[in-house]
């Protein structure tokens, strides 16, 4: 073996063997019977089933929104395009909890009380928490999509208009279709991170039990207040849930990279 | 039925100049051009991709410059066939609402692959594929963006004799884009070659193979004797010892061509006009016919058919005697 391969492959095993012990620990930690606790813990229920509510509600949402800007993002050019995506990517590159304080800030507000005439409230409520995974995951998932809507050339559009297509059918019947993995494989990611959602989350909707309780805030709850046990089975459920989440995406990308 | 008058289209990299063209009902009309010189995006915009700067598209008696490009009636076969690779060969012909004609799918020998998709399809296939899908939408011109580029030679030629059959059989008046001039010269009625945007010359296959109108024109067709000489009555002076008759007149700087199958090579001189003395240089086997350069002062560039060269038995140095018929000198 090359000489530059076998110091490359040394880093590698050491990174590998950072993540597995890290995870490993936590499995270690875990009893079957902590686990069966956990499992049937009222307040774990509530942080399961609100964090797949509120992170498919978030999901759908960023799709409403992600797709039609994505399209557009791939197809019109115009001045300043480069720096409306950059603000697209804002949410990338801050820290979440940064993100998160800037719309604590803004909702805190005569913003947020002109909202909260109309009855929307995002500060410490259930919309906090959609509000704080939407804006987290649609950069993800335009992204994706913008990839995935740039790759179908514009001549198939094209050939759809003379089949008498109008744009409409064009985008529906031909351009998204063509797409439909790209958008999928961008849709899990975002589906996931939504799921893991903590730092914006946080400091929108706050920590409340049973309230903006989704699984990260389960787990900081739990540690918070010291019941480790219920900390490990929520993270071992999540790792699980998290390596069933890698393989279908990788399958997914595996298979669109392939068509 | 197809008229385009002054069609100027500015795409930066890419432009029309002044196209003006008439086809008539029925034709078989091909742009001949090389890579770059405009002739895909020619037909881009007659279909209806790019709206013009300036001019008119007329088809049918309809200006149709500004319409939809479905509602321009025409039928476009592109380079790369466009197949929607998610759809079976049946809905690729029937998007949009177009009716699976059995007269077309009979005539293009498609009826086996209709449940197939794309990537199951041979490149012959694709191709039927995508004729039909131009064709069952009864199209008034069809327009055909170098459809056997990607074709093996021994499928092109099949494809060629189908679309001879497909224009007969359907009486359509057909727009074929190509840089191949072979291609050109087997299925057009007319010729238009195309260089930077601009038709150079508009004529019958005879008309552009015999007498081009421009230097890009020889050269694109093949005419290797090209020469730059001046005109003195009806000879051209193109050097010293080196002057061609001509059957018209010139009295300017000009450009001479001869082709290469016009230049005769024979064991002596026999006191004929544009009589030359030479030495060959260089013989090529080109298969069914010989090329050799013959050495006059200037190389000029002869074709013989195989069987008159084995006749001959000409070899590279030998002394030869080459005629030019003043009637195949071509100024230009």
């Amino acid at each position: 073996m090359k000489k530059i391969n076998v110091i490359s492959s040394i880093f590698l095993i050491i990174f590998i063997l950072i993540i597995v012990s890290g995870v490993a620990s936590l499995f270690s930690k875990t009893g079957l019977q902590g686990l069966k606790e956990t499992l049937v813990s009222r307040e774990f229920l509530f942080a399961v089933k609100f964090s797949i509510i509120t992170s498919l509600i978030s999901l759908l949402l960023s799709l409403i929104f992600s797709i039609p800007m994505a399209y557009f993002l791939s197809r019109v050019n115009f001045p300043l395009k480069q720096f409306v995506e950059g603000v697209i990517d804002i949410p990338i590159f801050l820290p979440p909890l940064i993100t998160g304080l800037s719309f604590l800030i803004l909702f805190g507000g005569g913003f947020g009380e002109f909202l909260g005439r109309f009855g929307i409230t995002f500060l410490f409520s259930p919309l906090g928490v959609i509000f704080a995974q939407f804006i987290i995951i649609t950069p993800y998932i335009e992204r994706s999509a913008e990839i995935a809507f740039f790759k179908v050339s514009k001549r198939y559009e094209f050939m759809g208009k003379i089949m008498g297509l109008s744009d409409f059918d064009v985008f529906r019947k031909i351009v998204f279709p063509l797409s439909k993995k790209g958008i999928l494989t961008g849709a899990i990611i975002g589906w996931s991170r939504a799921i893991g959602e903590f730092g914006a989350t946080l400091m929108i909707a706050g920590a409340t039990r049973m309230k903006t309780e989704t699984l990260p805030i389960y787990v900081y709850l739990s540690v918070s207040s010291g019941n480790i046990k219920f900390a490990i089975g929520a993270g071992v459920l999540m790792v699980i849930v998290a390596i069933l989440i890698l393989f279908i995406v990788r399958g997914v990308i595996k298979e669109n990279a392939y068509h | 039925m197809l008229i385009i008058e002054d069609l100027n289209l500015d795409l930066g990299n890419f432009s029309l100049k002044s196209i003006d063209v008439h086809i008539k009902k029925g034709e078989y009309f091909t742009i001949l051009g090389p890579t770059g010189s405009g002739k895909t995006l020619l037909l881009e915009t007659i279909s209806g991709r790019f709206r013009i700067d300036k001019g008119k598209i007329i088809i049918g008696g309809e200006r149709v410059d500004h319409l939809h490009p479905a509602k321009r009636g025409i039928g476009y076969v592109p380079q790369d066939y466009l197949l929607f690779p998610h759809m079976t060969v049946r809905e690729n012909i029937t998007i949009g609402g177009a009716c699976l004609k059995d007269e077309v799918i009979k005539l293009l020998k498609i009826e086996r692959i209709l449940d197939r998709y794309p990537e199951n399809l041979s490149g012959g296939e694709k191709q039927r594929v995508s004729l039909a899908r131009a064709l069952v939408r009864n199209p008034k011109i069809l327009l055909l963006d170098e459809p056997t580029t990607a074709l093996d030679p021994q499928i092109k030629r099949k494809i060629w004799l189908e679309l001879k059959k497909i224009k007969k059989d359907l009486s359509l008046t057909i727009v074929h884009v190509t840089h191949d001039f072979e291609e050109a010269l087997f299925l057009s009625d007319r010729i238009g070659v195309i260089n930077k945007g601009r038709f150079e010359q508009i004529g019958t296959p005879t008309e552009i193979f015999r007498r081009p109108k421009s230097r890009f024109v020889a050269e694109f067709v093949e005419i290797e004797n090209i020469f730059k000489g001046s005109g003195e009555g009806h000879y051209i002076i193109i050097k010293p010892g080196f002057k061609l008759k001509t059957k018209e007149e010139f009295h300017d700087d000009v450009f001479v061509a001869v082709r290469p199958e016009d230049v005769i090579i024979k064991m002596r001189k026999e006191g004929r006009e544009n009589e030359f003395e030479g030495e060959i240089v260089e013989i090529a086997n080109r298969g069914a016919f010989y090329q050799i350069e013959v050495y006059i002062g200037v190389s000029l560039v002869s074709l013989m058919p195989r069987r008159d060269f084995e006749r001959m038995n000409f070899k590279v140095g030998d002394m030869v005697a080459i005629e030019i018929n003043p009637e195949e000198v071509h100024v230009f």
